[in-house]
């Protein structure tokens, strides 16, 4: 069905039509997830564009309305900021009070934020008159908080309130105006400041701390200053839990701050997975339902994200409104806030108007039943899963919470399927340790029997065909093929002979090498394709045998050729043929290990990953050794030498590879170069 | 000497190759050349004759003829008045002094209010290449009247810009028909038009004074009702008609005890309909045809997307012909000008009543699509035609039926990945004699089998088909191609190529002995061929689509079509996913069921597959009140496993699953609006908000209420997120 979608497209050249709008007389806009890859897959409508408020008939006309509060009788306050004022509305969206509107000291000057609290009062953060005001529920102006004093706040600190909450201790928490330090604190008894809270890091990269080192002070003084990223807007839970949400940060776009000012959700990267030139993660305010699912609204790309108490990503929908003028796409999103019903309501601020999102059954199935799983009601919830799946069989967090309930209940096996459905890695090896702990208790006696049994027969074998290998040796031991084979385990077991064998002795060849590498191919693959799923998670062998074997090619050709030339200069003795055959036989211990070593990951869990890790290092080691080995030998290097060389011979490999690609570079802009001319010239003819 | 007569030899081999290679490439292009015939004579353009005798015309209204229905009058500044038999409701073309008293509004958009029309135009001379938007009064327009058979000429000779144009004015029995031809437009100077918006204040009307709706053509049927409080700061604009959201082309007007509508008989594959809410320029709403003359489009001139905006040189060789329908009485709502149009389908169209009431379950299979897999793709069957047959035999034990059985993804290496190749049937689904068992299974069910397939379509280069030469091209002349994922290229294959395929396909298809064809593409996405040797027009594509749906129903017996674009309707016997929906506009957001009223009884339809809608109930509540056929989409197996196919987006689709709610669902479908099949809907109405209330010809009453509250219409009480039904005396 999304290729019925895709038509769409092809309308824009041939059609007379001017805009992609995704609709074919349909909702504007598609709903996705992501999987645990991060990868986009499509999902059912999980919210229904409903209404918008503002600008249908009646008498109610947002001017760039700011942000909006819903109190606990389903009122909505919305902040109107051109025409200066706080307009509630009753839950059929008629206005009913205004505040700040009138002449006096409660008048308000494009104010951007408020908040009700529990008790009826109205704070407006009153950004253009750069103060805080309070109101009761009925529109009586009671006071204001301007800019505390107090020595911590130097006096040329601009202080323009832009959004607020206020806990049960009567604690204000104000974002300010490019306020990179955080969430500013006020008492609301006394307006006393009360310090800084939840702000976020500035990153720190490397460069910068090379720029430090190497810069002098009048280019650092140039660079700016590293600034961490502002809060962008603030929410509070039931339970007092403050949520911000923030831009031009790395990664925490979202938080959830406990007293302390510890972030709970994690730091993991809020928004788009994957962004675009140009794209930056720009999210202008979040909200947050009873069960703590949170909602977050991205002002560049119009697209609100659903998230759960955790963070974890449960749909993404919306979209950019860019002339379309679709009841669903944003143009200007400022602020969202979620109703007792679940419906959403989004502030747009370029279309002066409320979105109402009403949730379709599948979103509200999805939220209960992880609602339940988070409360580690996991067996309450399977039920509810169910229903997710049978609306939508490739929803994998519905595989995920009926993994979660198998196992609660013991059911190992079948919560292993669900989690591999599910693409969970942890809880996979979770399931799988039981499994395999099973399996050893039963099977204790079978397979300690079977260890012995194998170890007699090996034993056995060998001393039988070392007989027949002498023989075989004696009768063959002097054709090519087996001297060259001769050649590579004796190299395998003395390598600094061996390689100067190779060298002085002959005894190696290239059909040797082609067969090494045509090997190392193989198990290249083989080793993709077998390995466990906790180790190398995935849904399909995405390898690419093609692929494989281009990366393989071009790799040791650029190795093969870079090191002989390097060799060269430096008088190496080594010939190119040295080099190719040298470099394939380094190759065998890795073209060896891999697969056995793959095979045994499928027996590890998560837990022992230090063993997979090991024995990968050591394969790897192993080649790097030879490598080293190689180079030595067939040059006739010493040993300092060789690494030298090694090291020269990749930063050339690099050399060349970053000119090859300037060269296509270059060759391309000549290219469209020439190619506006001629359709420029085309044109004008 | 020896190397010089290498060199030569090697010269003359590789002037060889190259020869070789021309001659390949020649001869391909003959291999392409078609063996189809042309229909651009049956769209090509009318000669109008020369005008009649020059008519001379007062300031007032000067009656110009009359039937026993209407009469038709014009005043010396072009406008026109439309009167009913009795003189009991008038039509003006635009805003009288009665109502432009209550204007405020001058100059410019004044005289746009009193103008028969809007023109934009390109200034060649002009510095910038912007389009200027102007109307009578500003371009010093001559206006001059002739005689005509049953009308009057109306010549506009706008001296300003030196562009001159005719509307041919006629009465005819009970509609006035207004066209343009395409030779009466004259531009003599450097100037050049690029759209025409013809009598657009036809019947425009004020929102202080009146209440009333504009009807707009957005999806399944819109309307903007008037609106005297709200200053609305954008207008609506239905963009290419038979586009993304717009299926049939009319528009409408209604207000008390009168209304019209218009539908545009000619010319509307190079049209928009737009629609301006009072408040915005003036205080007056307003609904118009917008004729497009020269498209604009990105003149691309780099390879990363630099350019600029142009017009298209020619203007769009179109005649173009309106239809007024005036409606008075109960007939003055949406229900009534969706019964104009019916009978415009009827007598204009061709269209009939369907000879039986039948009402089948309205089942699509998927068959299965292709994934990568290690080396190349492999095939991922989730339906195989034997286990379709055990579907439907079980939904028949069930007592469903009859059974319309469509498939999906039957092809060679699954759903549309050889195309333009599609033969043999899938040999892991059970090959030729698998699906032709299949037919014989379902038709010994009483059930009907069809192949969907899209032959507009070509993925990636393969079984002859060379993008170069066989794609459809965009305004820069280059090949349309749209990137599927999987390494998949999407091409539009040029029609008359479509038609080629199609035709050498029969044979393969009558072999299966399948029921006829469900089409995807063509009765769906029209589009122009930009090809710089041989454009062909969006109208001549039409054409084409049009002879490949009657030639299907003529050798196979039926042809069914995706979406149903009205061009579609006289050839098909059924549409598939017929939008229930509109397009979300911000201003036309208030839905109303026109398509479904316009065609009950004369097409029978379905939306979308019960068990893929976004709200399962409000699905099954709306087959209900527009009165479709219940669709479901199934597979045998988990739709899972083609979560790395192109059909990714089938969320759930196992039979297993859904076999109990199909079945139940059906028989009470069946049971409540079975036997209306072809019966005409004979009016529709919003009882409360959420409610609504579907009569058939026979008086037949199906209320639906989508709220969560209970509705009491009279005695009738319809509970929450359900309906009711009264059954009618007969045929009324």
């Amino acid at each position: 069905m999304s290729r019925w979608i895709r038509w769409v497209c092809a309308l824009l050249f041939c059609g007379g039509v001017a805009a992609p709008g995704q609709a074919q007389a349909a909702l504007p806009y598609e709903t996705y997830s992501f999987d645990s890859n991060g990868s986009r897959f499509p999902v059912q409508a999980a919210y229904i564009p409903e209404r918008m408020i503002g600008l249908e008939s009646g008498e109610l006309r947002f001017d760039s309305p700011e942000d909006i509060m819903i109190d606990d009788r389903n009122q909505l306050y919305v902040v109107d900021s051109r025409n200066n004022r706080v307009v509630r509305l009753n839950e059929n969206y008629e206005q009913t009070i205004v505040y700040g509107d009138e002449e006096g000291d409660g008048e308000l000057k494009r104010p951007e934020g408020v908040f009700v609290t529990k008790e009826g009062f109205v704070y407006v953060a009153d950004t253009g008159n750069r103060r805080v005001a309070l109101f009761q529920a009925d529109g009586t102006y009671i006071r204001e908080y301007r800019k505390p004093d107090s020595e911590y706040l130097p006096d040329n600190f601009r202080f323009e309130p832009m959004k607020l909450v206020v806990d049960q201790r009567g604690v204000m928490y104000l974002v300010l105006k490019s306020g990179y330090q955080g969430l500013m604190l006020i008492d609301t008894k006394d307006g006393q400041f009360r310090g800084f809270f939840g702000m976020n890091q500035a990153s720190y990269h490397f460069i910068d701390a090379l720029k430090r080192l190497f810069f002098t002070e009048a280019q650092m003084s140039m660079e700016g200053d590293k600034l961490p990223g502002t809060i962008s807007n603030v929410t509070i839970d039931d339970q007092g839990l403050i949520y911000t949400s923030s831009v031009r940060v790395p990664t925490r776009q979202l938080k959830k701050l406990n007293y302390a000012g510890a972030d709970l959700l994690g730091d993991r990267v809020y928004g788009e997975k994957r962004l675009k030139a140009g794209q930056e993660r720009m999210f202008t305010d979040l909200t947050v339902d009873r069960s703590g699912m949170i909602a977050a609204v991205d002002n560049q790309t119009g697209i609100i994200y659903q998230y759960d108490s955790d963070g974890e990503i449960l749909f993404a929908f919306a979209g950019k409104d860019e002339g379309f003028r679709k009841l669903g796409l944003l143009e200007q999103p400022k602020a969202i806030e979620v109703d007792a019903n679940g419906k959403l309501y989004v502030v747009d601020s370029g279309a002066n108007a409320v979105y109402v999102f009403r949730p379709s059954d599948f979103a509200l199935k999805v939220m209960e039943a992880k609602r339940l799983t988070l409360d580690g009601k996991y067996r309450e919830s399977e039920e509810l899963w169910n229903e997710v799946l049978h609306l939508n069989s490739k929803y994998y967090l519905a595989h995920l919470g009926i993994g979660k309930s198998y196992y609660s209940q013991g059911m190992w096996e079948q919560a292993m399927d669900h989690f591999k459905a599910a693409n969970a890695v942890t809880e996979y090896s979770k399931a799988f340790w039981q499994v395999r702990l099973n399996f050893m208790q039963s099977h204790f006696t079978l397979i300690v029997t079977v260890l012995l049994a194998s170890a007699i027969a090996i034993y056995a074998i060998r001393r039988l065909l070392d007989r027949r290998v002498a023989d075989l040796l004696s009768r063959y031991g002097n054709s090519l093929a087996m001297v060259q084979l001769k050649g590579l385990f004796r190299l395998l077991k003395h390598p600094f002979d061996g390689f100067a064998e190779l060298r002085y002795h002959r005894k190696s060849g290239l059909l040797a090498s082609v067969v090494l590498l045509a090997l190392l191919y193989v198990m290249l693959i083989a080793s993709e394709l077998a390995s466990s799923f906790i180790f190398n998670p995935r849904e399909t062998n995405d390898v690419d045998p093609l692929v494989v074997l281009a990366v393989l090619l071009v790799l040791f050709a650029t190795w093969v050729v870079c090191n002989y030339l390097i060799s060269s200069i430096f008088r190496g003795q080594g010939r190119f043929v040295d080099v190719v055959i040298g470099s394939s036989y380094a190759l065998t211990p890795y073209a060896l290990l891999i697969f056995p070593i793959t095979l045994v990951s499928n027996a590890l869990t998560l837990g022992e990953s230090a063993i997979y890790s090991f024995l990968t290092v050591g394969a790897l080691c192993w080649t790097g050794f030879l490598f080293v080995v190689c180079v030595k030998e067939i040059h006739n290097f010493d040993l300092g030498e060789a690494i030298r060389i090694i090291v020269l011979t990749i930063l050339f490999a690099l050399a060349v590879w970053i000119l090859l690609f300037i060269f296509f570079g270059m060759n391309v802009q000549l290219f469209d170069f020439i190619t506006q001319v001629r359709e420029e010239l085309k044109f004008r003819a | 000497m020896r190397r010089w007569n290498r060199s030569w030899l090697a010269a003359g081999i590789l002037l060889l190759v190259i020869l070789i290679i021309a001659a390949i490439g020649l001869l391909r292009q003959e291999v392409r050349a078609r063996d189809m015939p042309s229909l651009s004579e049956q769209t090509a353009l009318r000669n109008t004759g020369p005008a009649g005798a020059s008519l001379t015309v007062g300031k007032t209204f000067t009656p110009i003829g009359e039937n026993d229905r209407i009469a038709l009058a014009v005043n010396a500044a072009g406008q026109i008045r439309i009167t009913d038999r009795g003189g009991r409701h008038e039509w003006f073309s635009n805003p009288q002094a009665d109502a432009l008293a209550l204007e405020e509004v001058k100059g410019y958009w004044r005289n746009m209010l009193e103008s028969p029309f809007v023109i934009e135009y390109l200034d060649l001379k002009g510095i910038s290449t912007e389009v200027i938007t102007a109307s009578s009064a500003d371009l010093d327009a001559a206006i001059s009247f002739h005689e005509l058979k049953g009308g009057v000429e109306i010549v506009f000779d706008l001296r300003k810009i030196n562009i001159r144009f005719s509307y041919l004015v006629r009465l005819d029995d009970d509609h006035l028909e207004v066209s343009i031809p395409y030779d009466r437009i004259v531009e003599s100077g450097d100037t050049r038009l690029v759209s025409l918006w013809v009598m657009p204040m036809f019947g425009a009307m004020q929102g202080a004074t009146h209440t009333g709706y504009m009807f707009v053509p957005d999806g399944i049927g819109a309307l903007i009702p008037f609106d005297p409080t709200t200053h609305y700061s954008y207008s609506y604009s239905s963009r290419s008609i038979y586009g993304d959201d717009v299926l049939y082309p009319v528009f409408g007007m209604a207000s008390g005890e009168k209304a019209f509508v218009g539908i545009i008989d000619e010319g509307e594959f190079t049209a928009e309909i737009a629609a301006t809410p009072g408040g915005m320029y003036t205080t007056f709403n307003w609904v118009t045809p917008q004729f497009v003359y020269r498209e604009n489009y990105f003149k691309l001139t780099s390879l990363f997307g630099n350019g600029f905006q142009v017009f298209q040189e020619e203007k769009a060789k179109e005649d173009r012909r309106i239809r007024y329908y005036f409606l008075s009485g109960d007939d003055s709502n949406y229900a009534g000008m969706a019964r104009a149009y019916r009978s415009y389908l009827m007598e204009v169209k061709g269209l009939e009543r369907r000879a039986e009431a039948s009402y089948p379950l309205d089942l699509y299979v998927m068959g299965g699509d292709r994934e990568k897999a290690l080396i190349g793709k492999k095939l991922v069957p989730v339906t195989t035609f034997d286990q379709a047959g055990q579907m439907v035999r079980s939904l028949a034990e069930a007592g469903v039926g009859p059974i319309d059985v469509t498939y999906r993804g039957w092809e060679n290496n699954g759903y549309l990945q050889d195309t333009p190749g599609r033969f043999p049937p899938s040999k892991a689904l059970g090959g030729a004699e698998g699906l032709a068992e299949l037919a014989r299974q379902v038709h010994s069910l009483d059930g009907k089998l069809y192949l969907a397939d899209n032959f507009a379509v070509a993925y990636s280069s393969s079984n002859g088909f060379n993008p170069k030469n066989d794609a459809i091209r965009d305004y820069n002349g280059k090949v349309i191609s749209d990137g599927l994922g999987l390494g998949i290229a999407e091409y539009f294959v040029q029609p008359y190529l479509s038609w080629h395929y199609l035709q050498d396909s029969f044979i393969k298809f009558r072999d299966l002995n399948v029921d006829g064809l469900y089409h995807e593409g063509i009765g769906k996405v029209v589009l122009s061929d930009e090809s710089p040797s041989r454009p062909i027009p969006r109208k001549e594509t039409a054409a084409v689509f049009k002879a490949m749906l009657a030639d299907t129903s003529h050798r196979l017996g039926e042809a069914r079509a995706d979406h149903g674009n009205a061009y579609a309707l006289p050839y098909v016997s059924h549409i598939g996913r017929l939008p229930f929906d509109t397009s979300y506009d911000m201003l036309a957001n208030f839905k109303v069921p026109f398509y479904p009223i316009a065609l009950h009884g004369l097409v029978s339809y379905s939306g979308i597959p019960l068990n893929l809608q976004d709200e399962a109930r409000t699905g099954f509540l709306n087959t209900l009140e527009y009165g479709a056929w219940p669709a479901y989409l199934l597979t045998h197996d988990d739709p899972a496993a083609l979560k790395h196919t192109l059909s990714d987006s089938i969320y759930s689709s196992r039979f297993e699953e859904w076999r109990e709610q199909a079945i139940t669902q059906y028989s009470e479908l069946k049971s409540a609006i079975g036997t209306l099949g072809n019966q005409f809907i004979e009016d529709h109405r919003e009882l409360g908000q959420g409610v609504y209330e579907t009569v058939y010809e026979d008086g037949t009453s199906v209320i639906v209420n989508y709220t969560r509250q209970s509705y009491h219409a009279g005695d009738r009480e319809i509970l929450p997120e359900n309906y009711s039904i009264v059954r009618g005396e007969g045929r009324g």
